[in-house]
């Protein structure tokens, strides 16, 4: 169909054609095998079309000024600093206000009390704080509220202890595994998460940790805010990072290599959407997400051997779903029964 | 033949969703998805699509400021401050099938709003020539260089240094940039389609002057025994 349509174009004809133009400037493998094969059947018109080729394919547009990378970076932070830092404003005025507002109450109530109550304060002074524990199996995620109105979002098999009260001068819960923080702001208070090596310190903010006892990094990623994250498993070499929105630093447990980087969050943070991630992943590292994610057993035939790299995205997707999505690209065979998938090579293809 | 474009990612029902593809095939989470569906995740205040709309088209709009102002700061300071207000006001922005052109419109009249000398209150088609946009055209290096050739260039260099800035404006967006008539006409605010397609048209047939057809026979010739 475009074969006649072409066989009568003129040079402008060429220059105001959309698929001709676009060929120019974006040749795809497709478009490629349209043009030459036109050009070789039409010997006569392809002289036209070549020249308009050259016409629109050889302006250059000079002086294409380009953004370094920091400066790419150096907006960023800015757009996301002066976005976020309104909203903290507006927050914070917010729980100020209700603050004096509660301040002014107890005193008025304190006066007002303050013969016949004396000894119910003295009770008071000693309130009994428990350690509280809230833990997650494989396949499952939990939402926990701390006494603070700090938010938690924990990801499969973790754990995190908190005390049924905060102590005055700071914030501290103890993490294993991987959770999603919204941390309340409050300045004078600082939030801290001891993990196995690495502490975190904040004093509102959002980021996430992924500190599972069985990975060989540790990594905490921020939202929104900053974050110091140090490296406590050293006195002597403490080492310290402050880390800004969209950065994270990973920490190799066992080399203690701390790597400080930009990462992208609708790959990092998409398990908190209940979204399935793969970027680059072996067969083998699908395998172990897939058992932890769905807090199942998966068994692998052993003749089965599957090279390359795997990406994947599932929104809110059943394992059986997934797996079908496995077997698509590879010529697998499996079976769901309870908690268990066996994997196989699949012969009759 | 089919030339549409085939996406490696399947959607299926809107709450849930998945594929497995192999790697050489996906660059990034929201590749399958349409910009209008990015657009939207953006206005619900999905983060990862900001910074997905801004690591796509920073450079871009970058270089593009950067032909109506010359000082980097001051690119840097109109590409921030629209982003910060498009944030601010993501539940109020309308739908739209090209963010790159909700983008290049924004950043336009905003620039142009603060660095024209004149403002623009006068917008009649004729009368926009007096703002700044620094738009060199010229035949590319990777021109062949074979004796045709060299003359067709020449003329090219010649033709095109004759037309206005506003050519140059148009003829960037239209070829460069990839947009529509309709879209060309709304950036630079003509009242009518018809002046966008008319002002290109004019600067092709500017452009192409004096260059014969005939002229680029030895080239073709030259091409084919490659």
């Amino acid at each position: 169909m475009k074969n006649i349509k072409y066989s009568d174009y003129s040079l402008e004809d060429f220059l105001q054609d959309d698929y001709f133009i676009d060929w120019v400037m974006n040749p795809s493998p497709e478009s490629n095998y349209f043009w030459e094969n036109w050009m070789a059947k039409h010997p006569g018109n392809s002289k036209i079309a070549y020249l308009a080729k050259e016409m629109i394919g050889g302006l250059e547009y000079k002086n294409s000024v380009l953004p370094t990378h920091n400066e790419k970076v150096e907006v960023l932070e800015n757009i996301i600093k002066r976005s976020s830092s309104k909203n903290v404003g507006s927050k914070l005025n917010k729980v100020l206000k209700i603050a004096a507002v509660v301040a002014i109450l107890i005193g008025f109530l304190y006066l007002f009390n303050s013969g016949t109550y004396r000894k119910t304060k003295d009770l008071a002074v000693a309130p009994p704080t428990i350690m509280l524990s809230k833990q997650t199996s494989y396949g499952e995620q939990k939402t926990v509220k701390l006494p603070d109105g700090t938010i938690v979002r924990l990801n499969y098999g973790s754990r995190l202890i908190f005390p049924s009260e905060f102590g005055d001068s700071s914030r501290q819960v103890t993490l294993s595994g991987e959770a999603f923080f919204d941390v309340k702001p409050n300045p004078d208070k600082p939030f801290i998460i001891t993990t196995k090596d690495v502490q975190t310190i904040v004093l509102g903010t959002s980021f996430n940790i992924n500190a599972y006892s069985d990975e060989d990094e540790i990594q905490v990623m921020v939202v929104t805010g900053k974050v110091r994250v140090q490296n406590g498993a050293d006195a002597d070499k403490l080492e310290d990072v402050m880390l800004l929105p969209y950065e994270m630093v990973s920490l190799h447990r066992l080399t203690g290599r701390v790597v400080k980087e930009k990462y992208d969050p609708s790959e990092y943070l998409a398990w908190k959407e209940w979204t399935l991630i793969f970027r680059k992943a072996t067969f083998d590292e699908i395998i172990d997400k897939l058992e932890k994610w769905y807090g199942v057993d998966i068994q692998i035939d052993q003749d089965l051997h599957i090279q390359g790299r795997f990406n994947g995205e599932f929104h809110n997707q059943s394992l059986e779903y997934v797996l079908k999505g496995l077997s698509f690209s590879n010529r697998i065979n499996f079976e769901l029964k309870d908690k268990t998938v066996t994997i196989s090579k699949n012969e009759n293809i | 033949m089919d030339f549409n474009e085939s996406s490696p990612k399947k959607r299926y029902n809107s709450n849930a969703t998945g594929y497995f593809v192999d790697e050489k095939f996906t660059k990034d989470a929201f590749l399958g998805l349409s910009e209008s569906e990015i657009w939207t995740k953006f206005r619900e205040g999905n983060e990862a699509a900001f910074v997905h709309i801004y690591e796509k088209y920073f450079s871009t709009l970058f270089s593009y400021a950067h032909r109506f102002c010359q000082q980097r700061e001051s690119v840097k300071d109109h590409i921030q401050d629209m982003f910060v207000d498009l944030r601010k006001n993501k539940k109020r922005l309308g739908d739209t099938t090209s963010i790159k052109f909700y983008l290049f419109s924004s950043l336009r009249h905003r620039i142009l709003r603060n660095e024209s000398r004149k403002p623009l209150f006068v917008s009649t088609s004729d009368n926009l020539d007096n703002y700044d946009f620094e738009a060199i055209i010229s035949p590319e290096q990777k021109f062949i260089n074979n004796q045709m050739n060299k003359k067709i260039k020449e003329i090219l260099t010649k033709n095109i240094s004759r037309l206005s800035t506003r050519q140059k404006e148009a003829i960037m967006y239209y070829y460069y940039e990839g947009f529509s008539y309709d879209q060309v006409s709304r950036l630079m605010g003509f009242s009518k389609v018809k002046y966008a397609r008319t002002l290109i048209y004019r600067s092709i047939k500017q452009m192409k002057e004096n260059i014969k057809v005939s002229e680029i026979i030895c080239l073709y010739m030259v091409l084919l025994f490659i």
